[in-house]
């Protein structure tokens, strides 16, 4: 009989040793492959399940800033390209844009594989990577985050962001204006005026703001620099002119012009700092955005609607530059 | 009793050592699971690359994803329209394939296994950018990249200065991989002009004993500026202007010496690529 219990005890001991050494396997590699291989089925299908494209509100880092700038994307996912429509100019190129849905650490990862609007801005230092982390993908969003902060050594990961399907088709890009021929030309209103005055109000009730603006078209050995170095005009195809602000014609800053908006644009790589960085910044600070996009043009050319949109697509501020006699 | 608990016993051990002996099974390890997608479409370019790398053992990345840039560079792809022809013309007609006639030893064993076509200039880190190429960049064993390929246009000059670029990068490959010739960073010990050499000519470079004021920077371009003075010049000028100082003769002899061991004479590689071009680009 003790012998009985003794075995019992050494069953009972064995036993709870065998239960410690079993583990439930949290995950198997062929099923993990499998489910991002449904996870980037599912994605391509949701991307191209959208007749009027999707649009991305990319926040600029600066919370101070109200607006975000649209991109609009239609996605062809049998070739794995991709059409865009934005205030940068480069996104009217014609040459194919490539993107990839695949598989990567913790998440599926759209990357626009090839150069265009995202590499372009990301090298400009508006949006931090050209490949993005899915985070969720909903019926009508699809939370992506850039997968770099688009600083040495920071940590991963940008500004979260949403791709929202479009409902119906936005327009804002399809009708070119040409804004160098109207703010720049001899025989603009713009630099026949007195005075340019830009009004901008804010609809979460901030006070309106005014800037006086003079437009002054670059030298082409400027032009030349700039064209073939930074990136903002050379990658985006951002026309560069400057512009002098509250009369001080000796302090003046870059201002780059698209079909249909105007930016400013800070740029830390280049000097000197008050053209590149200093005013740019202030003219910011001052708008409470870094662009506007042109809603229309008067007839008489002395009058430019303009806009911005939050990261949401609202729009948030509304103003008239104007010329005056 | 005793018999019943002894057998229970019995059993439940026996039950024990048959269920511990049953193996887990093993997790399936594969190699699907990867940045790239699989089983993705393919256009024009990718089935050149492939051929490329059926041929010369090289792959052209044309698109970058988190395996093929670390997140401490900031270079971004160069635009399709571009790298196709690039790839072609640049890294297939002009670099690999005269090489793979001329120096066959050299292709075998010293071209990398990847390459990069970088849309603007290659930087390292989210301010400044660089120039069209980057020794960093190259500065590894088996892979090279190249900036300034949405530059690309189907020019003879642009294309005839870019392989220099291109020789360049890659002798800082090799200079990675062999270290430079042995006593050559002491000739012109001292005499370097670290980033002076911004303020230097050509010219006053050669008096000196270096080929360019960037090849004065230090001896890692002085010796990749040697390679690209030799794929860019005649032999005669070469030899020429490293007459004008004894240590860039002595500097040149050591860059020969060190190519020819490895199965290439640059000097017939430069005479072979001024003919490939004007056939290219007539």
């Amino acid at each position: 009989m003790k012998t009985t219990y003794q075995l019992l005890i050494a069953l009972a001991m064995v036993t709870s040793m065998v239960g410690c050494t079993k583990y439930e396997k949290d995950f198997n590699l062929d099923e993990l492959s499998a489910k991002q291989d449904r996870l980037n089925t599912q994605i391509l299908q949701r991307l191209a399940d959208a007749p009027n494209g999707w649009v991305i509100y990319v926040p600029n880092p600066d919370t101070a800033v109200l607006s975000a700038t649209p991109i609009i994307l239609k996605f062809d996912t049998a070739s794995r390209t991709y059409t865009s429509k934005s205030p940068f100019p480069v996104s009217n190129a014609t040459t194919p844009t490539l993107f990839d849905v695949s598989s990567a650490t913790g998440a599926p990862l759209l990357s626009f594989a090839s150069g265009s609007v995202f590499s372009g801005w990301n090298e400009s230092g508006g949006i931090s990577d050209f490949f993005f982390k899915v985070l969720n993908v909903g019926q009508d969003t699809i939370d992506i985050q850039p997968y770099r902060k688009g600083q040495t050594y920071q940590s991963e990961g940008g500004i979260p962001m949403k791709m929202i399907r479009l409902k119906a088709p936005i327009t804002w890009f399809d009708n070119p204006f040409n804004l160098r021929s109207l703010l720049l030309s001899g025989a603009s209103p713009f630099q026949k005026s007195s005075i340019n005055v830009l009004q901008l109000t804010y609809q979460n009730g901030s006070a309106p703001s005014s800037l006086s603006m003079a437009f002054f078209a670059m030298g082409p050995d400027d032009l030349a620099f700039l064209n073939a170095y930074v990136p903002f005009n050379r990658d985006m195809k951002m026309y560069p002119a400057a512009v002098a602000v509250n009369g001080d014609p000796d302090y003046f800053s870059l201002y780059h012009l698209g079909n249909n908006s105007f930016f400013s644009h800070v740029d830390n790589g280049f000097s000197p700092g008050w053209l590149f960085i200093d005013l740019p910044r202030a003219i910011i600070k001052k708008l409470k955005t870094d662009h506007l996009i042109v809603r229309a043009v008067s007839n008489d050319r002395a009058k430019v609607t303009v806009f911005a949109v939050d990261k949401n697509g609202n729009e948030v501020i509304t103003g008239l530059l104007e010329a005056r006699p | 009793m005793k018999q019943v608990i002894k057998l229970s016993v019995i059993t439940a051990l026996i039950s024990l050592i048959c269920f511990s002996c049953v193996k887990d099974k093993q997790p399936a390890i594969n190699d699907t699971i990867d940045y790239f997608p699989r089983g993705a479409l393919r256009n024009g370019l990718d089935s050149l690359i492939d051929t490329i790398q059926q041929k010369y053992g090289l792959r052209v990345i044309y698109k970058f994803e988190p395996r093929v840039i670390d997140p401490t560079t900031f270079f971004v792809p160069a635009k399709y329209d571009k790298a196709k022809p690039y790839t072609k013309i640049v890294v297939e007609k002009m670099w690999l394939e005269p090489i793979s006639i001329y120096a066959p030893e050299f292709s075998k064993h010293q071209i990398p296994i990847e390459f990069l076509t970088v849309g603007t200039g290659i930087h390292f880190n989210s301010l400044n950018s660089g120039p069209a190429a980057g020794a960093g960049l190259n500065a590894q064993y088996y892979r090279l990249g190249m900036g300034d390929v949405d530059n690309y246009a189907l020019d003879r000059g642009w294309i005839r200065d870019h392989i220099c670029t291109v020789y360049h990068e890659h002798a800082h490959q090799l200079d990675q991989k062999f270290g430079r010739p042995v006593g050559y960073d002491q000739v012109s010990q001292g005499t370097y002009y670290d980033l002076q050499f911004q303020y230097k000519t050509d010219e006053q470079a050669n008096q000196d004993g270096f080929f360019t004021a960037y090849g004065g920077y230090l001896p890692e371009e002085d010796f990749a500026t040697t390679v690209e003075t030799m794929i860019r010049l005649p032999k005669s000028e070469v030899l020429r202007i490293a007459a004008i100082n004894p240590k860039l003769e002595k500097k040149y002899k050591m860059v020969n010496a060190f190519y020819l061991s490895k199965g290439i004479d640059l000097h017939l590689m430069k005479v072979k690529l001024d003919s490939t071009v004007m056939a290219l680009v007539p």
